[in-house]
């Protein structure tokens, strides 16, 4: 991991084109200011590595058969067709 | 009656959040998951999504994701943009949720999609279908 010390207001680049400030300096918090192109996600890391585990965690390996999906159907009231 | 069945292949350039390899899915719609659809990794064949139009949830789900979402994916009109999101169907029906946090927003006519996560929303990844 690359360790860079700053201060108020100083900047990393990341790239070309990501940048990052230093707004702020509190006494167990930073406040950063970030500046990237809108295809660049950003996010707080814990949230990020919720989504990631949920993901996982709604992941299944096959189309879930007729008979489990009956109640959840009938929730949102489809008419489902019989062959 | 016959059963009808249709698919897509839509582009996640960067793949799913946590799966950075899945970067082309089928999303596939047949009578009888409906309303549900499923979205079928075509690189991992283990890999595949339960997903449902989160409008069916709450009604006007779209108008919360941000404009710069859709910009980022090339959808200048968001009318135009479709949304999922990935569901677990608990046996236990009411207890069935949908990741309303974590959408995934697609470019139909480019068949390209992206997830994104929304902050501020109070939605959770845990939201119950019912």
């Amino acid at each position: 991991m690359l360790v860079v010390t700053r201060k108020k207001d100083e900047k990393l680049i990341i790239g070309n084109e990501i940048e990052i400030q230093v707004l702020r300096i509190g006494r167990d918090n930073v406040r950063l200011g970030i500046k990237a192109p809108s295809h660049i996600s950003i996010y707080r890391y814990e949230i990020y590595e919720a989504i990631k585990q949920e993901n996982v965690n709604a992941v299944q390996s096959q189309i879930p058969d007729k008979s489990a999906m009956e109640t959840l159907k009938g929730v949102f009231r489809v008419e489902t067709k019989e062959e | 009656m016959e059963m009808t069945s249709t698919e897509s292949t839509i582009q996640f350039q960067e793949g799913l959040i946590g799966f950075y390899d899945c970067k082309s899915f089928r999303l596939i719609a047949r009578d009888e998951i409906a309303p549900f659809r499923w979205l079928q990794s075509t690189d991992r064949p283990d890999i595949g999504f339960l997903v449902i139009d989160p409008s069916l949830v709450i009604r006007d789900y779209k108008a919360i994701i941000p404009n710069r979402e859709w910009e980022s994916l090339g959808v200048a009109d968001p009318d135009k943009g479709m949304v999922l999101v990935t569901c677990m169907v608990a046996p236990s029906t009411g207890a069935s949720t949908g990741n309303l946090q974590a959408p995934l927003l697609v470019n139909f006519q480019k068949r390209a999609g992206k997830q994104v996560i929304l902050t501020e929303t109070g939605l959770t990844s845990r939201h119950p279908l019912l």
